[in-house]
Order: C-alpha cells, then sequence, then structure tokens
C-alpha cells in the first residue's frame, strides 16, 4: 500500500504532500484542480515510471509524438515559469525523473509499492505502435471514458473463473435480471432472466455499461492499485451506497488500495455513510488552491469533521 | 466565497435577523438560502466540533463563533477555542485575547476569524443575557418577569435552578406578549424584541468586522 504520497513539479503540482493515504481514498476538488493528474502520478508510481504507463499519460491529454521527445515536457510544472526558472526535474515519492531521459532515480527510503517480481518483460512491444495495456505494474487505471476499451481483455483473463459470478452479482446491482453475460465477436452480450434471447450490453443503458467497466476493473485488481476517475458518471445516487459497500469489501478481501476521484456530493455522502462500517479504512480529501501559496494542496478530513460537515452541508467538494 | 456563524444553542436564528435588518443579506446568500448562514444547535463542545469542521470547507472566507459564557470561568473557555483552533489549523493564537469588543482574527492565508462569547465576552451567562438587551428600557411587563421568577424560587413548587434563572425570566417575559410564546426571531420581527439598541453597539461592529454584507 502506497502510505504517503508527495509530488514535486509533476504538472499543476509544484509541491504537494499528502501525509497520510488510506487503502479507500476519494478525492474531491473544482475542474482543474489536478484530480486527474493525481491519478496519473500514482500510476507513474505505480509501474516505477514505466515508459508504457507515461507514453500513455501524455496520448491521454493527446499530447504523444513518437520520437519527438519534446512532447513530455507538458509532464513538467516548469512551463509555467519564467525560463531561468525552468526545473526539469519532476519527483513523485522515491522517484526521480528528468527532464525526460532514461535517467529515472529511485529513492529506497520509499517503500516501492510494486512487488518484486514486476518486470517489463511482462509486456509486449509490437514495433512502434502504442500498446494500451490495462494493467502496466501494480495498477489499475477505471478512466471517465464510458466507451472502456479495455472491458473485453479484463474480461479475457476472469471468463470461466469464479469472479464471473462476482461481476453478475455487481450488475445485478442496476438491474436483477442480468443471469450470463459472453463476448461474441468483442461485443458484450447479457442474457436476462425470463428473456430467451441474449442482448448486447451496449443497449442496456449508460449505467450498466459503467458499472461493467467497474466491476471488471474491480475483479482484476486483486493485490494492486486501484485507480476510478469520476466514480459517479451514469450512475445514479440510489445505487452508489451498495457500489461502496462492495468496493469496501473486495478491497478487504482482495487488497486493493483504491483512489477514487468525484465531483458529485451524492459519492461523498454515500461515502461517509458506508464509512461507518468500515472504520479507518477509507478517508476523503480535497484538492484545492492554497489560500496562501496559490499552490495545489490537499485538505485531508477525518471522519468526525466530514460527518460534521455532511450533516451541517459545509462544501466538501 | 463563503460566510459561516457558528452558534451555541438552539434558539439562534434571530442573530440572523438582527444581522439582516442591520446589515442585509451576507454576501454569498438569497432570501431562499439565507439560513444556512448560520449553523450550530448544540452544546459547547458540538458548537467548538462544528466550528472546526468548518475550516476544511471549500472556499470559506469569514467564520465567526458565538458560544455562551456560562457560569464558569469565560477565560477557560476561551482558551479552550484558541487551543482547539490552534490545533485545527495548524498555528499560534495564543496572542489572542478576550476582548469586550469581540475577538477578531485576520491573519493572511487564514479566513477572517470572530469569536464572541455571550453575552458580552467579559460577565457570565448566555444567550438569554444577551437577549434582554433587546427588550426595551421602559418595558414594564420585564420587572414583573423579574419578580414572578424570583418569587417562584423561594417556594417549595419551583423547579428552575439558579443557574436558569435568566433563561426563565425572558421565555415568560415572550409567553405573555401579544403573540405568547414566540421564539427570539420572531419576536423580533414583530417588534416585541427591538433591534435599535445601544447595548447592541459592540456585537454589530464585530458582526460588520467579520462578515461581508
Amino acid at each position: 500500500m502506497i502510505e504517503k504520497l508527495h509530488i514535486q513539479n509533476y504538472r499543476l503540482f509544484k509541491d504537494l504532500k499528502i501525509e497520510k493515504l488510506s487503502q479507500i481514498n476519494l478525492i474531491g476538488g473544482k475542474n482543474n484542480s489536478g484530480k486527474t493528474a493525481l491519478l496519473e502520478a500514482l500510476r507513474i508510481l505505480g509501474a516505477n515510471a514505466h515508459k508504457l504507463v507515461i507514453n500513455d499519460i501524455i496520448a491521454n491529454r493527446g499530447d504523444f509524438q513518437l520520437g519527438d521527445n519534446s512532447c513530455y515536457k507538458s509532464l513538467f510544472s516548469f512551463k509555467s515559469l519564467p525560463i531561468d526558472e525552468m526545473v526539469n526535474k519532476l519527483k513523485i515519492n522515491g522517484i526521480t525523473i528528468e527532464e525526460f531521459g532514461p535517467e529515472v532515480e529511485f529513492d529506497d527510503s520509499y517503500k516501492n509499492p510494486l512487488s518484486d517480481n514486476f518486470s517489463p518483460r511482462n509486456f509486449t512491444l509490437e514495433s512502434d505502435k502504442l500498446i494500451h495495456n490495462p494493467i502496466i505494474g501494480n495498477v489499475l487505471y477505471l478512466p471517465t471514458s464510458l466507451d472502456n476499451v479495455n472491458d473485453a481483455k479484463f474480461w479475457d483473463k476472469i471468463s470461466l473463473t469464479p469472479k464471473e459470478e462476482d461481476v453478475i452479482s455487481i450488475l445485478k446491482i442496476i438491474d436483477n435480471r442480468i443471469k450470463i453475460v459472453r463476448y461474441d465477436s468483442g461485443n458484450a452480450k447479457v442474457l436476462l432472466e425470463g428473456e430467451p434471447m441474449p442482448r448486447l450490453l451496449k443497449n442496456l443503458g449508460e449505467g450498466v455499461n459503467r458499472l461493467f467497466s467497474l466491476a471488471l476493473a474491480l475483479v482484476n485488481a486483486q493485490n494492486k492499485i486501484l485507480l476510478i476517475d469520476e466514480f459517479e458518471v451514469g450512475l445514479h445516487h440510489s445505487i452508489q451506497k451498495q457500489l461502496w459497500k462492495i468496493i469496501f469489501e473486495y478491497a478487504k478481501k482482495w487488497d486493493i488500495q483504491v483512489f477514487i476521484t468525484t465531483h458529485s456530493l451524492d459519492t461523498v455522502r454515500s461515502f461517509a455513510e458506508v464509512l461507518d462500517e468500515y472504520e479507518g479504512m477509507g478517508q476523503y480529501m480535497r484538492l484545492q488552491k492554497s489560500r496562501l501559496s496559490g499552490d495545489i494542496e490537499a485538505v485531508v478530513y477525518d471522519k468526525k469533521s466530514l460527518d460534521i460537515s455532511i450533516e451541517q452541508n459545509f462544501e466538501t467538494r | 466565497m463563503k460566510q459561516h456563524l457558528i452558534v451555541e444553542g438552539k434558539d439562534y436564528f434571530f442573530i440572523g435577523t438582527l444581522c439582516r435588518k442591520h446589515f442585509g443579506l451576507p454576501i454569498g446568500f438569497t432570501e431562499k438560502t439565507k439560513n444556512q448562514f448560520l449553523k450550530g444547535g448544540g452544546g459547547f463542545d458540538q458548537t467548538l466540533d462544528t466550528f472546526l469542521a468548518a475550516f476544511d470547507s471549500a472556499d470559506l472566507t469569514n467564520i465567526g463563533l458565538i458560544v455562551d459564557a456560562d457560569f464558569g470561568t469565560i477565560e477557560s473557555r476561551f482558551a479552550k477555542i484558541i487551543v482547539a483552533l490552534s490545533r485545527k489549523l495548524n498555528y499560534d493564537f495564543s496572542k489572542y485575547q478576550l476582548d469586550t469588543e469581540g475577538v477578531f482574527i485576520d491573519e493572511i492565508g487564514l479566513p477572517t476569524i470572530g469569536i464572541w462569547i455571550m453575552p458580552d465576552n467579559t460577565n457570565s451567562g448566555y444567550i438569554e443575557h444577551f437577549v434582554e438587551n433587546l427588550i426595551d428600557e421602559n418595558d414594564d411587563l420585564l420587572p414583573i418577569a423579574k419578580e414572578t421568577i424570583d418569587n417562584m424560587m423561594t417556594q417549595p413548587y419551583c423547579r428552575i435552578t439558579g443557574y436558569k434563572r435568566q433563561k426563565a425570566i425572558i421565555h415568560s417575559w415572550l409567553a405573555w406578549q401579544e403573540t405568547p410564546g414566540l421564539p427570539f426571531g420572531s419576536a423580533l420581527e414583530a417588534g416585541y424584541l427591538k433591534h435599535e439598541k445601544d447595548s447592541l453597539k459592540s456585537f454589530l461592529k464585530w458582526i460588520e468586522a467579520v462578515f461581508q454584507f
């Protein structure tokens, strides 16, 4: 588990310190407060700054140009500084990355979140093509997009295993008629209770599809770090509490550390409610601009403050 | 920007009414949301916890705390607040002392903070001592209320403890108005309690310093 986080000079983070992380971390904050950048930093950390992750992050922002190293400049905060103040390295916990050279240093005083047997040999590199590998290093990343390209790969990993049942039971939160899921020519199909013919999962609505991606990511995240960007996308508030319980249960059972971003007050509320039953297992924090320095800081809520803030309608997001 | 006033006790909405009559709505609030400005509704410890939790909220720019002095030492109550606030914000507030005009804290990087200890930052008492200030000095029913309660307190059937004397006086006085039993805010709106009083000068000055209207 990553115990704490210290990010320097990464994107909009000049110097961000989070002294203590929890097993389940919910992160709120305004638009452009750095929620997605925080997840990116965790991806880099969890993959020991593997080039595949870094390339994927840059590509997701639309910046990637194979063979052109200047696209990596966007990782560093310095682009907003005057030229003579530019700092050409960034740090995420024990990893220092120089202005994208192959130089990546590791500081052993930080506990490395990766298991010892992580090796770049686990990845196939097909000439110059960028491979979207759903699991790089120790981290599983589920972006906001409702059209998750990784679903089929994740399904393959658990198909015909007991984890298939876990996925179905999660889908049942939204539609309890769902009995069986199969992939057919790259499309997910479901068989509903009482219906003779299967239907395309795509046709069952945004919520079920998002829940499918979430469930697949969860069951594939055993002993890993799971990152979910925008928890509430496509999901009605009424099922959020059940979903939180599922996340807490699986995290406990399979030793998963989870980081989730949100915009939604419903999400914060349902999280706080479920936290009552899982004492000490989760925390809520908000990223915001520091009043003093103007730099991004994290405000971490303790349980008491979170409960009072919700009860009194103080702005938590 | 966000502003909040945290008040001890149950019947505190009249303070919002008082502020509105003198200064209008606080910035960030509308007629519909005006009751969101005030928070509280518990004993001293609960109110202090709410005050501290408010500092975690987004965009907090102005925050006030109103608690009762009660009948212990007012200094120790104030000290408790300062110690808790220093711990919460990781900042040393020990240089701030009790002030008859109310405490006003304006440090860089922090929201504007105000602390007022009812009734007047000096004497023992609670909000009902403050409310007495809102009763016209020529009011003929008030002396009768005082006499009645004092007399009652010598009788065997009395249930009021000495500490609650002022509460009994004020609520009795309210029970004897044209519309009996109005809460403080409504009594203010109805004109039973007056908002244009010299005795309110310090309090209003404190409100004006801490909040933006």
